[in-house]
């Protein structure tokens, strides 16, 4: 079974090397997409056996998944694997999350910090992933415990099915919003995130405007 | 302003059929300056009230109309953007990958 790892990156020139490290013993087929970034993210991957796709105009972690995800499928994956760059997430749940798509439990696995398993995950951080849990469970009717989370993986038959448009941040949601729309199987598996003085210093996400955004497109769809 | 679109005319940057609604937008605007009396009785048979409530009606009208439009552009803009940035970064990959299988 082919399964592929997309790892869109912009500007994770501290963090790339750790990441694809981890791989390194893994027989999974690594996709790098580096979002134009403006430091040596790209270089840094290159040194690694990786796929690497460059994107020469910065258009958003949703734009650089499809890319990903779009020839990870020209290449003939079975499972496509959704991972952050900013060593947040841990090579060990990728097994986790692609077990049930093997075993035919579920065609989309998403991984939740909030089934159980202890994250060190800070305060201000859990104040904003709450707030987004509202919003997509009142507003957008997505009863997901953790809607923000990167970490995902659907087998390649389903893509077509989970066709986002998004370029940004948004495309968590627009997924979520997929996966209910096509009633798609489902499974939420718990997974540990890793979040260090480096994770915290990034934006953070979601941002309000990419809620309003999704809210619109909720309501014009009706 | 009539000078210049005809000069833009002639250095293919307008279609002829632009220039045209240019000279006529302009003229009814040269109309209702010397007649101010034609918009105050275009406004009473609508029954807006006086003629420059009429005019700033229009106005509005046209400004959310024309933004609607670019907006619209816009989206279609970035779309393409997105579009030709993906297959660049795809098709370049692909290159790689044959030239790798050749080398192998």
């Amino acid at each position: 079974m082919k399964i592929f790892v997309v790892i869109p990156a912009y500007n994770e020139e501290a963090k790339i090397a750790e990441v694809l490290s981890s791989f390194e013993k893994t027989e999974y087929k690594i996709v790098v997409v580096d979002d134009c970034s403006a430091d040596k993210t790209a270089e840094i991957a290159s040194q690694f056996e990786i796929n690497l796709l460059r994107h020469h105009v910065n258009l958003g972690q949703g734009a650089a998944l499809r890319t990903g995800t779009d020839y990870a499928i020209s290449k003939g994956a079975d499972i496509i694997v959704h991972f952050d760059a900013d060593n947040q997430h841990r090579v060990e749940d990728v097994e986790t999350i692609i077990k049930p798509i093997i075993s035919g439990e579920a065609d989309v696995v998403l991984g939740s910090r909030f089934l159980g398993l202890k994250s060190n995950l800070p305060f201000r951080k859990r104040i904003i992933l709450f707030l987004a849990k509202i919003f997509s469970h009142s507003l957008l009717k997505l009863e997901f415990s953790d809607p923000q989370n990167g970490l995902r993986a659907f087998r390649c038959e389903v893509r077509a099915r989970i066709n986002w448009q998004s370029n940004d941040f948004a495309h968590c949601s627009e997924i979520l919003g997929l996966i209910i729309k096509n009633r798609l199987h489902y499974l939420e598996v718990p997974i540990r995130v890793n979040y260090e003085t480096y994770s915290m210093s990034k934006p953070v996400r979601p941002k309000l405007r990419m809620g309003w955004r999704l809210l619109l497109k909720q309501i014009l769809e009706i | 302003m009539v000078i210049k679109a005809i000069y833009r005319l002639y250095k293919k940057e307008m279609t002829a059929l632009f220039l045209i609604l240019w000279i006529c937008f302009w003229l009814v605007i040269a109309l209702f300056d010397i007649y101010p009396a034609i918009i105050d009785w275009l406004a009473f048979k609508i029954g807006v009230g006086r003629g420059v409530d009429l005019l700033i009606y229009f106005s509005l009208i046209f400004i959310f109309y024309f933004g609607f439009r670019l907006w619209l552009k816009i989206k279609k803009i970035e779309k393409d953007i997105t579009q030709i940035v993906q297959k660049t970064a795809i098709n370049n990959m692909e290159k790689i990958d044959r030239r790798n299988e050749e080398d192998v």
